[in-house]
C-alpha cells in the first residue's frame, strides 16, 4: 500500500500517450516502483480539434524554417535547428505553460502534442541523414547524428530546468 | 500559400498520431508495457513512408504535401526524447534500448528505400 508519507517522490507526468495521466511513486519502505493511472480522459472531439489547429501552426512553422534556412554545403541545418528548438519548447509546454496559465488539458495537449509534436520531425531527420550517406558526406552524417541525439536530449533537460526555475520564481511572488 | 497547405497537412498528421496513441492507450496489453511501442511504431512507419515517397515517387506538390506535411507532422522527435528522459529515471536499460532501436531502425528503414 502506498502511504502519502512514505512517498518521497511523486511526479505526475505523461508517459506513452497524452490521454492517460500516469503517476509514478516510489514506496520508501520497500523502494518499489508503483505505477498508478490516475484517470483516463475520454476521447473528445475537442482534443482533436485543438491538436489539428495547433498542428497547422507547428507544421507551417517547420516548412517555413526549412525554406528559409538553407546551408550552402548541403548540411541539413534547418532540420537540426527545428528538432533542437522543438525539444526545448516541448518541456516548457508540458511543465511550465499549463501551470502558469492554468490551461485545460485540451489546450495543453494541443500545445504539446499538436504544436511541438508536428513542429519536430523524425522522418525528415532520417531522410536527411541517409541523403548525407548517399552523397558520401560521412563526416557530416556523424556530426548530424551526434548533434541531434545529444542536442535534443540536452535541450529537453534544459527546458525542464528552466520551467522549474520559472515556477519557483512564480511561487516567491 | 503552400506553407498554409503544408501546415494543414501537418495538422492532419498530428491528429493521426493522436488516434494511434489513443488506440494503443486503450488496449490493455500495450498500456502495461514500459516500452513506448506507439511512438516507436509511429516514427518507424513514418520514416519508411518518407523514404518511399522521396526515392520512388516524382517530386510534385502533392507528394511534398504528403511527405513534409502529413508524415512530418505524424512523426515526432520531441515526444520520443521526453519519453527517453522519463524512462531514464526508472528503467535505464529500456531507455537505452528504446533510443538505440529507434535511431537504428529508423535509419535502416530509409536506407532500404534508397535506389
Amino acid at each position: 500500500m502506498i502511504d502519502d508519507s512514505a512517498v518521497y517522490h511523486q511526479s505526475a507526468f505523461l508517459l506513452q500517450n497524452f490521454s492517460k495521466l500516469t503517476v509514478f511513486t516510489i514506496d520508501a519502505n520497500t523502494s518499489k516502483l508503483n505505477v498508478i493511472n490516475t484517470y483516463e480522459s475520454v476521447i473528445t472531439i475537442k482534443r482533436y480539434i485543438a491538436v489539428f489547429l495547433f498542428g497547422i501552426i507547428g507544421g507551417g512553422a517547420r516548412y517555413l524554417m526549412e525554406l528559409l534556412i538553407v546551408a550552402p554545403n548541403g548540411f541539413p541545418f534547418s532540420t537540426l535547428l527545428i528538432n533542437i528548438i522543438g525539444c526545448f519548447f516541448f518541456s516548457i509546454m508540458v511543465d511550465y505553460i499549463p501551470k502558469r496559465f492554468a490551461l485545460s488539458s485540451t489546450v495543453a495537449t494541443g500545445l504539446s502534442a499538436g504544436l511541438i509534436g508536428s513542429f519536430t520531425t523524425f522522418s525528415t531527420f532520417n531522410l536527411d541523414a541517409i541523403k548525407l550517406v548517399v552523397h558520401h558526406q560521412l563526416a557530416f552524417f556523424a556530426i548530424y547524428l551526434f548533434c541531434t541525439i545529444f542536442g535534443s536530449l540536452l535541450m529537453n533537460l534544459t527546458g525542464r530546468k528552466v520551467s522549474r526555475r520559472l515556477l519557483q520564481k512564480l511561487e516567491v511572488f | 500559400m503552400l506553407i498554409i497547405y503544408v501546415g494543414m497537412a501537418s495538422g492532419v498528421g498530428a491528429c493521426l498520431r493522436l488516434v494511434c496513441m489513443d488506440v494503443f492507450s486503450h488496449s490493455s496489453f500495450f498500456s502495461k508495457l514500459y516500452f513506448p511501442v506507439v511512438t516507436f511504431l509511429i516514427n518507424i512507419v513514418g520514416s519508411l513512408l518518407m523514404g518511399f515517397i522521396f526515392y520512388y515517387l516524382p517530386d510534385t506538390t502533392t507528394n511534398t504535401l504528403i511527405s513534409v506535411g502529413v508524415i512530418g507532422g505524424f512523426t515526432t522527435l520531441s515526444t520520443f526524447n521526453d519519453e527517453m528522459i522519463l524512462l531514464w529515471k526508472y528503467h535505464k536499460l529500456t531507455c537505452l534500448l528504446y533510443g538505440f532501436l529507434t535511431y537504428l531502425v529508423g535509419l535502416i528503414v530509409v536506407l532500404v528505400m534508397v535506389r
